[in-house]
């Protein structure tokens, strides 16, 4: 990969809705990231379904198509969110996350805090995996359902 | 009356459950009541742990919290609830409602002045006099266990706090002058817990308990800044919804619903 070749990434990532890229190749690791706005607001729906798994989210979800094409980890399974919240990648701020992309796991270990209602979800392990990818920031809101890790089977 | 030590077998006394708190651990001291009954989640729903102290005591985050010796309630359930998972962070509401009855009951001193600041602590005279964290096991998108956590200062006195703490947090000691039995205490909240539970359970929403929370609220009709971690918005809470949500103005005019992230209370009505 050459400079323009970088450039190019740039400005794909600058005009896309994507706050994060990263790419690997042999010997080369390159990672782009975008502050965006982050809030724990969504706009009201007048009769949420139980679960309010139907808040439409106001900010542009971080995994975007282009990332999954651009890795081999669309194939790849996903842990998701159970609940909706906030999601925390570390027990408390300014502390160590709990695991990072390539981190090795093993079953029942912790993965992250899903924050509603001041409960805390941990997200354990159903076995032991290997992290590829975490797909949301530290502290952002994430829906039912939405993809957090991408993960391998060990 | 007010003996250091906890008697479970007052507590039992008082008791009206059929499972909450019908196998009691007690402690003289622990990390957390949460993390102790954590260690247990293996036993029956309705364990219920105390201590007289914790050493580790937790608040959100990882904040400490203080639990002195023989003065508070510091104690855990085990619950295993048949519900989707979407619907268990609402049990917070349901423990504030039970925490909130039960002071209540023992209190009445205090009536009026007892007030719940959404979603989990509790409130006298405007000082936080204790909180509900609730922490849960997930994985293969099921339940494995709910441990509801609940802090309350009780007969702390002024040296037991910490000085940081001294203006924002009070006991029930502090506020009446007279020392309460905390079994009694522990015994109410049990009792209005399990009601509020069953019915959680069976509707698979909030009932009685939501209108608890709705009528003692402390933030609804007020201005509070909610933060996402490091930024803030202001708006005006309108009411609780049928989830327990938050359901505030903000300033632009827009509505919007809440259930995560930091509340604060803004001084100015």
């Amino acid at each position: 990969m050459d400079l323009i070749q970088i450039r190019e990434l740039v400005k794909i990532m600058d005009e896309s809705g994507l706050t994060a890229f990263e790419l690997e190749e042999e010997g080369l690791k390159i990672v782009l990231k975008k502050e965006i706005e982050k809030i724990a607001l969504r706009e009201f729906a007048p009769s949420p379904a139980a679960g309010g798994q139907v808040f439409q989210g106001n900010q542009t979800p971080v995994q975007g198509d282009v990332i999954e094409s651009e890795k081999p980890s669309a194939q790849l399974p996903t842990i998701k969110s159970p609940i909706v919240g906030t999601f925390y990648s570390a027990p408390s701020p300014g502390e160590e996350p709990f695991v990072r992309p390539g981190s090795d796991v093993k079953k029942g270990d912790v993965l992250c805090i899903i924050e509603a209602m001041k409960l805390m979800n941990e997200i354990e392990a159903d076995e032991d995996i290997h992290i590829i990818d975490i797909l949301v920031d530290d502290g952002q809101m994430v829906e039912y359902g939405q993809p957090l890790f991408v993960v391998s089977a060990k | 009356m007010t003996q250091l030590r906890l008697d479970p077998d007052r507590i039992v006394k008082f008791l009206q459950t059929k499972t909450l708190g019908r196998e009691i651990v007690r402690l003289d001291s622990v990390d957390s009541t949460n993390s102790e009954c954590k260690r247990r989640s293996s036993e029956k729903e309705g364990l219920l742990v105390l201590s007289e102290e914790q050493t580790a005591g937790r608040g959100r985050f990882g904040r400490t919290w203080a639990s002195p010796k023989g003065k508070g309630i510091w104690m855990s359930l085990l619950l295993k609830p048949d519900l989707p998972l979407p619907n268990i962070p609402q049990l917070t509401l349901v423990g504030a409602a039970a925490v909130y009855r039960g002071l209540e009951k023992e209190a009445d001193y205090f009536s009026g002045q007892i007030k719940i600041k959404w979603p989990n602590d509790i409130w006298i005279s405007n000082k936080k006099i204790g909180g509900i964290l609730t922490e849960m096991q997930t994985g293969a998108g099921s339940v494995q266990s709910v441990i509801l956590g609940i802090g309350l200062n009780i007969n702390l006195a002024k040296e037991d706090f910490p000085p940081e703490l001294r203006t924002a947090a009070t006991s029930l000691f502090l506020e009446k002058g007279e020392l309460f039995e905390r079994e009694i205490i522990i015994a109410n909240i049990l009792n209005e817990f399990e009601r509020f539970y069953l019915e959680f359970l069976v509707q698979r929403k909030l009932g009685e308990a939501l209108t608890v929370c709705r009528e003692n609220s402390a933030v609804i009709g007020k201005k509070v800044k909610v933060s996402d971690q490091e930024m803030g918005i202001e708006a005006r809470v309108i009411d609780l919804g049928p989830q327990g949500e938050l359901l505030v103005k903000m300033n632009n005019g827009k509505l919007a619903s809440i259930i995560s992230g930091e509340i604060s209370l803004q001084i100015q009505g």
